[in-house]
């Protein structure tokens, strides 16, 4: 029972998209609008739950759970951007689906199931249930990318997405087959205690592979060069608020989890000589300039976006690269603090300038060539007002979220002890000045240009104003008053790399005098072992836990090499994992 | 030579031949050879599952890949009547070469990788998890209920996702002609 509140946040999300295509079923046609805000609320509370509820790591009991999720701040912080982007991209799609003849309530329900896959997915420490989130959380976009059905691009943009999805999806599968033959196990927490202690025929070489298929498979959902083709076309032919969430959560879910996966593998020193973690660097410095050269010469307001998305997938995998040591446990890496953050401002930003977009339709004909939106913000002062913000924002502009975003992550990335550092924040300056240039060429068109033609936009509905409202204001929020913003970036980041939970019992282990108790050998799925055999000595564990995730650090042992040398963690985790170890 | 070498061998060269012929020519420009190519990988699949003493998976992959999905298969290709030029000419472009540049590099990295590594890799006997039972339907019904409890629940939503999208993308359009 204490568990089922425990992950209260993914069920409730999962409910939100059954309560809506229940209701779907009870309204007539031409009152959908409302389960648009059925699933807002849904996915704000499932949000508000899991960064209520799982502010310290939650230690749960039930054995079918322990196994496959671990829940934290890490997922706390990255469940609830996925949500609350699919709360916002509910409402911006109200006024905007009827007119494609989207008079459904599909789009919701699968918006709500599409945030669920996101949030299992950053929370799943089991390869098979990260694959069904991802899996779950695609799947939806490429029906939502597919949603308008009376447009060619439509049908291109469902098609290309879910082609290239599913090869990205194979090699992620790959990648997972890998691990499972390097190590024998599907748990990141057991494959990083395998890989530590080099026992039982590990092979780090399998494992450095499976990193690389990681990489490429996750590059590719985050639209990283040069896995981001599709990019430009699915932006394109997907409705705005489908691909401005597209934009924003998919990011969000896909680099929480590609830093989780790869910078718990980078603990693994036999991996981390194979794959080396420059390579994000290069694919950083790639996506930024390939996306802001190429974003010059786009004549659409979608494709433009899309190749600004590119960048900041650039800027991103530069702030993974910038990874600083994690405090306490010793020799460790983890995400840095900024991460988390500029995903938050880049998805309020797109999510907003998506939105706005959509605003600017003519009567069911989707055209947002520029030349089209000239002069269009006189009529439409506000949409043009929360676009202007948002691609402020997207562009970096003080003082709104983006600037101290961008900022923040630029100063981790020159802080890294690398030749590369200074380079590569430099070429990222050089390159957001570029795609300045085509940021103010959408506001310069709507607002400075005469009007081509005389063009009709969607009449505005309640929740769409009131979603775009919320993005300027996050914007704002984000730029003048970031420090608990930040601080919780900074947590969440804490939580990045697994050896946390499984190297949380080790610490236990090695920080009471004898682990004696719990160093008899326990074979999978046998023994009877009550359940406090995972913490050794009573009055130690939980405040060694706490005391080290935030900085303990025991002086007599160094951590790290205790931590490679006893294999006695494997065994405990797997007692604790087994269904079968409870009386 | 070991005959469960033999037999490994040959079963993996007919999967990796029946997926290549699925894609390449001159099988693969005809969609019905392709389907049937890719039945011979599917079978052979299945072969080396039984090979790796996971009998309940073989019987899936035949029932289900070789049975249902490649009839699914065939009648699509058959609803559709493709024919020849409808399929356009088999061109070589410069993004092809890219491609197939890049796999065989990554295939040649990891081979050596892998090759090097091979000695590394410990007694097959040794892999944990290799209960008696192993394979059988009990052990993976014990397993799918207990450990991996939750992505067989995830599977539900997954299917229930895929139907409702089935649902949207083929439902014809209100108001007004077919989708």
């Amino acid at each position: 029972m204490k568990d089922l509140v425990a992950i209260s946040p993914l069920w409730v999300s999962a409910l939100t998209g059954l309560v809506a295509m229940a209701l779907d079923l009870l309204t007539g046609s031409g009152r959908k609008s409302f389960l648009a805000w059925v699933v807002a609320i849904g996915l704000s509370l499932s949000a508000a739950l899991g960064l209520a509820l799982w502010r310290d790591p939650v230690i749960l009991s039930f054995p079918s759970l322990v196994a496959v999720l671990h829940l934290d701040f890490h997922g706390a912080f990255f469940g609830a951007l996925v949500a609350l982007f699919g709360a916002l991209a509910a409402l911006l799609a109200v006024p905007h689906l009827p007119e494609q003849g989207i008079d459904e309530g599909e789009t919701d329900a699968l918006l709500a199931f599409s945030a669920f896959g996101g949030q299992l997915l950053v929370v799943a420490v089991d390869l098979i249930t990260l694959f069904l989130g991802l899996e779950v959380l695609s799947l939806s976009l490429y029906v939502l990318a597919a949603s308008r059905r009376s447009s060619p691009f439509g049908a291109e943009a469902g098609l290309k997405y879910f082609l290239l999805g599913g090869v990205a999806s194979g090699l992620l599968l790959l990648a997972a087959a890998f691990l499972y033959g390097a190590t024998g196990s599907l748990d990141l927490r057991t494959i990083l205690d395998r890989l530590l202690a080099g026992s039982g025929g590990t092979d780090p070489t399998l494992a450095a592979l499976a990193l690389v298929l990681i990489l490429v498979a996750l590059g590719f959902k985050v639209a990283a060069v040069p896995f981001h083709f599709w990019t430009p076309d699915v932006y394109q032919g997907s409705p705005p608020p489908v691909t401005g969430y597209m934009a924003g959560a998919v990011k969000a879910a896909a680099f929480a989890v590609l830093a989780r996966l790869l910078l718990t593998l980078w603990e693994v020193p036999a991996v981390a000589a194979l794959g080396s973690r420059d390579v994000l660097l290069w694919l950083g410095i790639l996506s930024v300039v390939v996306g802001s050269v190429l974003g010059v010469v786009q004549d659409d307001a979608r494709r433009i976006l899309a190749w600004s998305s590119i960048v900041h997938a650039g800027y991103l995998l530069l702030g993974l690269w910038a990874v600083e040591p994690r405090e306490g446990i010793g020799g460790l890496w983890t995400l840095n603090g900024s991460v988390p953050f500029y995903l938050l401002a880049y998805g309020i930003a797109s999510l907003g300038a998506f939105g706005a977009l959509g605003v600017f339709a003519r009567g069911g004909h989707e055209d947002y060539r520029l030349a089209r939106l000239a002069g269009l913000g006189r009529g439409h002062p506000a949409a043009t007002f929360v676009l202007m913000a948002s691609v402020l924002s997207l562009a970096g502009m003080p003082p709104l979220g983006g600037f101290l975003a961008k900022f923040r992550l630029f100063q981790h990335v020159v802080a890294v002890d690398s030749p590369w550092s200074i380079p590569a924040v430099v070429i990222a300056v050089l390159a957001s000045v570029v795609s300045l240039y085509y940021y103010l060429r959408i506001l310069k068109v709507l607002y400075f240009d005469e009007p081509s033609e005389e063009t009709a936009g969607h009449a505005s509905s309640p929740a769409a104003a009131f979603a775009m409202a919320a993005t300027v204001v996050a914007s704002l929020v984000l730029g003048i008053v970031p420090t608990p913003f930040l601080d919780a970036g900074r947590r969440a980041a804490q939580g990045t790399v697994l050896a946390a939970g499984a190297s949380l019992e080790r610490v236990a282990a090695v920080a009471t005098p004898s682990p004696a108790p719990v160093s008899a050998p326990v074979r999978f799925g046998e023994g009877v072992v009550p359940p406090d055999a995972r913490r050794p000595a009573p009055p130690v564990p939980v405040q060694v836990i706490r005391d080290a995730v935030g900085g303990y650090r025991p002086p007599e042992a160094p951590l790290d090499q205790e931590r490679r040398r006893a294999p006695d963690g494997a065994r405990l985790m797997e007692v604790f994992r087994s269904p079968k170890a409870r009386p | 030579m070991d005959w469960e070498w033999f037999a490994f061998g040959l079963l993996a060269l007919l999967t990796l031949g029946g997926a290549l012929a699925v894609v390449l020519p001159p099988f693969g420009r005809n969609p019905l050879h392709a389907a049937l190519a890719l039945l011979l990988t599917f079978t052979s699949l299945a072969g080396l599952m039984v090979m790796l003493q996971a009998h309940l998976v073989a019987a899936m992959q035949v029932l289900v890949y070789a049975g249902a999905v490649m009839v699914l298969f065939v009648f699509v290709v058959l609803l559709l009547n493709l024919r020849r030029q409808d399929l356009g000419d088999a061109r070589v472009t410069p993004w092809k070469v890219v491609g197939v540049v890049a796999v065989l590099a990554f295939l040649g990295k990891a081979g050596t990788m892998l090759w090097a590594a091979l000695p590394l890799l410990g007694d097959p006997a040794s892999c944990v998890g290799r209960e008696a039972e192993f394979g059988q339907t009990r052990a993976v019904a014990a397993d799918l209920l207990t450990t991996y409890l939750v992505p067989f629940e995830v599977t539900s939503v997954l299917l229930l996702v895929a139907v409702v999208g089935a649902l949207a993308i083929a439902r014809r359009q209100r108001g007004g002609g077919a989708a």
